[in-house]
């Protein structure tokens, strides 16, 4: 009845075999590409600091909201990412600057947004997090915010690549 | 979040917490509205990457609704798109959008309209475009928060 050529089962066989041949011979392949030029997609390497215009002479116990922006590469195209970070100098007088970014699914949070006193304050699904970045039991997070390794250059803050907290 | 593989499949982790649902509702003119459109949809598109950033957690921007704005049945798809969206499992669905005829249409669409003039931002540079966007985007967040807290009471 049919007059269209069946695939034969070796015929099948072939095919998938070459295709997940394909496959494997890509996985093996990539990783080699990837450590290949890897030197090039490494513009901005792990503990690089990123300038602010925040001076540190101004910066006081209470957290201020320091944006800075710089260039990042995301595969072939570059465009000018913008951070923000919670700025305050603890009572030891070292500067602690916090990732805004909640650890529970990532909403940006605020310093005493919604008039929770002394706290950061996260508006999806009222997340709290203390001063210092440690989440408030039985709210949402269950971990605390994320923080800035921080340098000075010429009396301006710098923000590195946000780390685990660990408070 | 985003409209890619891993947001995604978070969202289907986290349905309970991801309960809203942002659509870019975009004018597709080939004519010459040309530039007008593509510079709504550019707008739109910042205003919608804003918001996201900072409502992550409880939002996820759809791909954008395009439609062809000189058919006469140009709007009879977002009631549908809405109808799916709820169910989905979105509480709130926000049709963002430039074109200021889907004031008149929002009833219709079952979802809640943002409508937000653009700006047309050409050369402008990288930082005035973001500060301009963050001040509409502040008004937006207002929006949103009080829809959020009128669900809950
Ligand atoms: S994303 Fe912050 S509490 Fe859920």
């Amino acid at each position: 009845m049919s007059k269209k050529q069946p695939v034969s089962r070796r015929q099948f066989l072939n095919y998938t075999l070459t295709g997940v041949g394909g496959f494997m011979a890509a996985g093996m392949l990539m990783p080699m590409v990837r450590f290949a030029v890897d030197p090039v997609l490494k513009g901005e390497a792990a503990g690089d600091f990123h300038p602010t215009q925040q001076k540190v002479s101004e910066l006081t116990d209470t957290p201020v909201r320091v944006d800075f922006s710089y260039e990042q590469t995301d595969a072939w195209y570059t465009s000018e990412v913008t951070h923000t970070a919670w700025v305050y100098k603890n009572n030891k007088g070292d500067i602690v600057a916090l990732s805004p970014v909640c650890k529970h699914l990532g909403c940006t949070v605020s310093w005493e947004g919604n008039d929770h006193k002394d706290k950061f304050f996260c508006p999806c699904h009222n997340g709290l997090y203390e001063k210092n970045g440690k989440n408030v039991p039985g709210t949402p997070p269950l971990k605390p915010l994320d923080v800035y390794p921080t340098a000075e250059k010429d009396g301006l803050l710098q923000l590195g690549k946000p780390e685990a907290n660990n408070v | 979040m985003n409209w890619n593989g891993k947001d995604t499949a978070l969202f289907l982790q986290q349905k309970e917490y991801i309960d809203t649902a942002i659509v870019p509702v975009v004018p597709a003119d080939f004519g010459p509205g040309m530039s007008g459109a593509a510079e709504q949809y550019e707008f739109i598109q910042l205003l919608v990457t804003f918001l996201e950033k900072q409502f992550k957690g409880r939002l996820l921007v759809t791909p954008p609704h395009a439609y062809l704005p000189d058919l006469d049945e140009w709007a009879s798809d977002a009631a549908e798109w809405t109808d799916r969206l709820k169910k989905a499992g979105f509480k709130h669905v926000f049709l963002f959008t430039s074109d200021s005829r889907w004031r008149e249409r929002e009833e219709e669409t079952g979802a809640a309209v943002i409508w937000v003039p653009s700006v047309p931002l050409g050369d402008m540079e990288d930082s005035v475009k973001y500060s301009l966007i963050e001040n509409q985007a502040k008004q937006i967040v207002n929006i949103i928060v009080q829809k959020w807290q009128d669900s809950v009471s």
